[in-house]
């Protein structure tokens, strides 16, 4: 009887051991896929002068991090003059490298030359994207990380330091240029911006429309860098802009050669989790009207 | 013993050893060392640029190296390098250079050298440049010449400074006139919002001709807001006839001299641009460590929870067996 009954109770403890394990390490094994999760990315498919469009864009954090960084930026399609460009006849096949596209700017290979001989390279990324049923391929070369190191603080050069080369899939070629910034004049163009971290919200408004005195003037709104230290799990980042573009950069302009595609506006929008970017940059593309 | 000698009585593997070494050595200096640059911008002829920038070659006691930019853009850029040392602009018209307000104030206001010419002194639309930087800021002309005159001004010593070595107290140099800011009857009132020294002065008019300005941070201008030449030949004020001129030369080289070895841009930048970028390396660094140990530290908290909640359900099925299990089979037997 007892034999039977220790039986039983060897059989019982050795459920109960396999039963607790598993548990445990079903537990063990739950992880995050995502580090961070795109709640909403919101952009209008056409920006037009003088008709509003809203943006919008909201992530979650599924971790906790020590640092969080988020860099909006703009860019616009620019027609470049020959004197602009070294070889102004250059014409682009399908394969050619989109890089080459940039080597061609005078501009460009000019502040590549000067930074070059310090050691310094633009933050480069390589994309391939779908626009209009046309397969593209972009280069982004950003200077403003390393300028803003170099100048001690945020940049007040009035130009571009960001660039950008498309070349697509029938070897049409495009020029962007742009900065860090949720939209390009924002003081001219804004309607209002809203920056969040889960309800904590800032408002900006005009610098000429303030009155409610929970609103802030927008010329001390961030230029689209966001900074967070520490963030806890679950903590939710939302930032909402509306504009109304008057105002538009020097030489902006599409492409006026037939079958070009109409790549007007690119918004480049990436997150840097504790000083490493996260996954590839969010690329959103507009038409100009 | 000369050096060749002394080459021929070492050993091959040691001669070898020597060049690698000296080989490593010039690339690490070429690493480290970087020269200062004077960059020059005249608007949309970038022909009066190449001339200033030949003088400034030529002149003695400016070793740096000199740029001609075509481009406000580039312009805005060159100022955020650690090798500008000085800048040099002429404006033809506000359009030119009115992007480059922001820039150029910032690169002066951070310990920058400025030479500003013409427009860029005065110009009421490029705002701190003409009150902060060039403080010219003007409403009122004087470019009537009486007719078959020389059109020219006359720069006359105000106070002895080092940008008047070796100019007489009295010279003339081509122009088609100057601006300056006076009453409504035309006499000379000071530019009130900064603090300003006046060189040379214009004889006709008495307006500061030559005037020189410091910021905080040690940044050094020059404004000439007296030369305003044009890109025609034919023209008595044509650019390539003032660059012909000793005194000319002589004041330009002078106030680029100043600007440009007397501001601590190029000094400050250029020692700490290694570090900076080094700083911002070691930053990120730090960050990924920082996040990395506050990994390690939550796994190593969760691997303790996960281990009590097994001991814990270990636990609790050893209550269960013996209250619920054994104690009733012991109790039945």
């Amino acid at each position: 009887m007892p034999l039977r009954s220790d039986r039983r109770v060897v059989g019982l403890a050795v459920v109960s051991l396999v039963l607790s394990t598993l548990t445990v390490l079903t537990i063990a094994r739950e992880r995050v896929d995502e580090p961070l999760q795109i709640l909403r990315n919101d952009y209008p498919s056409v920006v037009e002068q003088g008709q509003k469009a809203t943006f919008s864009f909201v992530v979650m954090a599924r971790d906790g991090f020590e640092d969080v960084q988020f860099r909006f930026s703009i860019l616009t399609q620019k027609v470049l003059r020959s004197e602009d460009l070294i070889d102004p006849k250059r014409q682009y096949q399908a394969t050619d490298d989109p890089d080459e596209v940039l080597h061609n700017v005078v501009k460009i290979s000019w502040l590549k030359n000067q930074t070059e001989i310090l050691g310094i390279e633009p933050e480069k990324f390589t994309f391939t994207l779908q626009f209009q049923d046309t397969e593209c391929r972009m280069v982004l070369w950003d200077y403003s990380s390393v300028l803003e190191t170099l100048w001690g603080g945020e940049l007040a050069l009035n130009t571009a330091v960001l660039y950008a080369g498309v070349i697509d899939e029938n070897g049409e070629d495009y020029y962007l240029e742009g900065e860090s910034g949720f939209f390009f004049s924002l003081q001219d163009n804004i309607v209002s911006l809203s920056i969040a971290r889960n309800t904590n919200q800032t408002g900006y408004l005009p610098d000429d429309e303030i009155r409610p005195e929970s609103k802030l003037p927008v010329s001390r709104a961030p230029k689209g860098v966001l900074n967070y230290r520490p963030v806890e799990k679950d903590d939710t980042f939302t930032v909402v802009f509306t504009v109304e573009p008057e105002v538009y950069p020097a030489g902006f302009g599409s492409n006026p050669s037939p079958g070009s595609l109409d790549i007007s506006l690119v918004q480049v929008i990436r997150a840097y989790l504790d000083g490493v970017l996260f996954d590839q940059p969010i690329i959103n593309i507009m038409e100009g009207g | 013993m000369t050096m060749e000698d002394a080459g021929r009585g070492m050993g091959r593997p040691f001669r070898c050893l020597l060049a690698i070494l000296l080989m490593s050595m010039a690339t690490v200096s070429g690493q480290t060392e970087i020269r200062p640059t004077i960059v020059f911008y005249t608007g949309t002829d970038s022909g009066f640029a190449r001339m200033l920038a030949s003088l400034v070659e030529q002149a003695d006691g400016i070793d740096s190296d000199v740029m001609v930019v075509a481009k406000p853009d580039a312009l805005a850029l060159a100022t955020a390098l650690p090798q500008t040392e000085c800048i040099i602009v002429y404006g033809s018209n506000a359009a030119e250079v009115g992007s480059l307000v922001e820039p150029l104030t910032a690169f002066f206001e951070s310990g920058g050298g400025l030479v500003g010419l013409r427009e860029v002194c005065y110009e009421p639309s490029v705002g701190n440049l003409a009150t902060r930087v060039f403080p010219a800021c003007a409403n009122v002309s004087a470019q009537q010449y009486p007719p078959g005159q020389k059109r020219a001004r006359n720069y006359t010593e105000v106070q002895t400074t080092e940008i008047a070595s070796g100019l007489p107290e009295r010279f003339q140099l081509v122009s088609m006139g100057i601006y300056f800011r006076g009453d409504s009857a035309g006499k000379y009132l000071e530019v009130s919002e900064a603090e300003y020294s006046v060189a040379y002065a214009d004889e006709a008019t008495g307006a500061p001709i030559v005037l020189t300005c410091e910021s905080e941070a040690g940044g050094r201008s020059v404004a000439l807001p007296g030369i305003w030449v044009v890109s025609n030949s034919r023209v008595d004020a044509y650019y390539g006839n003032l660059v012909l001129d000793e005194n000319f030369v002589q004041l330009f080289t002078n106030a680029v001299r100043w600007a440009a070895k007397g501001s601590t841009h190029f000094s400050e930048a250029s020692r700490d641009f290694r570090n900076k970028l080094d700083d911002a390396r070691s930053k990120q660094e730090r960050l990924r460590d920082e996040a990395e140990r506050a990994r390690r530290k939550g796994n190593a908290n969760r691997l303790l929870l996960l281990s009590g909640m097994w001991a814990a359900g270990l636990l609790a099925c050893g209550v269960v067996i013996r209250k619920l299990i054994l104690v009733p089979i012991e109790v039945e037997a």
